[in-house]
């Protein structure tokens, strides 16, 4: 039977921490922000002490509202008044529903947000959403066959991970120099 | 406080500039009294080129001046429309509607666009990390 229900009952949502995007180096990790052109990706940095790190598939909201898709491991923007919120689903999820969640998101709640009433965990967590979260169907349009080729392409990989502890998936990230084969998991992209 | 109407992003096109229209009752404390909220996201005008143009604006927001004229000067209440028309008691410090108004239903249409919107993103971006890592 199709509902409603409240954003923080079925997803977890966690405020991203990092700098801004001038102090980081270049580097293999996407860094995200509030820009909507290519996915909120305006940079790939190396990570600085502190920094969360993230595993998706995830949602990253950004200050101003914009929901993206975000697959592999992401750096999302931490710092200032405009800090991104990651959503993780509490229940299993595949890519095509966090697709879903991300367009539905943007469609009904993105207009309450702007640089004036930024978007954060507390005005996040009573919003709520048509539940269960309406499917796409791949005919609709070209496109859409062509993401879930994409997504199967590297599906097995994606969809192993859906339901890996969220410890696992969200990682603060440690200067202290590792042993190389730990440097290679932690910067390992899916 | 007795209403206060979110208008289009693009009122004063050219300028983006978030705007709402606060309409008070000077002297009267406001108590518990329900307040009005509206969300105005299209007031007829469409944008051409680097100007708007509105040619049947008047009837277009008839309905909700007149909602908001019958509240503002006798209280009485007109129908509600989710996510665009809404009657509540004021509780916290964020007075404007986006904090009050409920989510509208969704739009079919609406969605399968954003959909292939967000598709065509999330496969740009895929294109732009396979480029950077052939760098």
């Amino acid at each position: 039977m199709s509902g409603i229900a409240k954003l923080s009952d079925k997803f977890h949502l966690i405020v991203a921490n990092s700098r801004d995007a001038g102090d980081y180096v270049e580097g293999p990790i996407p860094f995200v922000t509030s820009a909507e052109t290519n996915n909120g990706v305006v940079r790939y940095v190396t990570p600085l002490e502190g920094d969360k790190l993230f595993h998706g598939p995830c949602v990253v909201i950004s200050g101003l509202g914009f929901a993206s898709l975000q697959t592999g491991e992401i750096l999302p923007k931490g710092n200032g008044g405009d800090s991104c919120t990651v959503v993780y689903s509490k229940t299993k999820m595949t890519v095509a529903d966090y697709l879903s969640f991300a367009a539905v998101f943007n469609v009904l709640h993105k207009w309450r947000f702007s640089y004036g009433r930024k978007c954060k965990l507390s005005r996040l967590e009573n919003l709520v959403l048509p539940w269960p979260l309406p499917k796409f169907n791949r005919a609709w349009s070209g496109e859409l066959g062509l993401f879930e080729t994409l997504v199967e392409s590297f599906g097995k990989t994606l969809n192993q991970r859906e339901l890996a502890d969220l410890t696992e998936r969200v990682i603060v990230f440690d200067e202290t120099p590792k042993r190389p084969e730990e440097e290679g998991e932690l910067f390992q992209s899916s | 406080m007795l209403a206060v109407v979110l208008f289009p992003g693009d009122l004063f096109y050219p300028v983006a500039v978030e705007t709402v229209g606060v309409f008070l009752r000077v002297g009267v404390p406001h108590g518990t009294a329900e307040t009005l909220w509206i969300r105005l996201d299209d007031d007829g005008f469409t944008k051409c080129r680097i100007e708007r143009h509105g040619l049947n604006y008047r009837d277009f927001l008839s309905s909700r001046a007149t909602q908001l004229r019958d509240w503002c000067t006798r209280r009485m209440k007109g129908p509600e429309e989710r996510g665009f028309v809404e009657y509540h008691k004021p509780v916290i410090d964020d007075l404007v509607p986006q904090a009050y108004l409920g989510a509208p239903s969704l739009d079919d249409e609406a969605f399968k666009r954003e959909v292939r919107r967000r598709a065509r993103g999330y496969m740009a971006n895929h294109w732009e990390m396979a480029s950077e890592v052939e760098r």
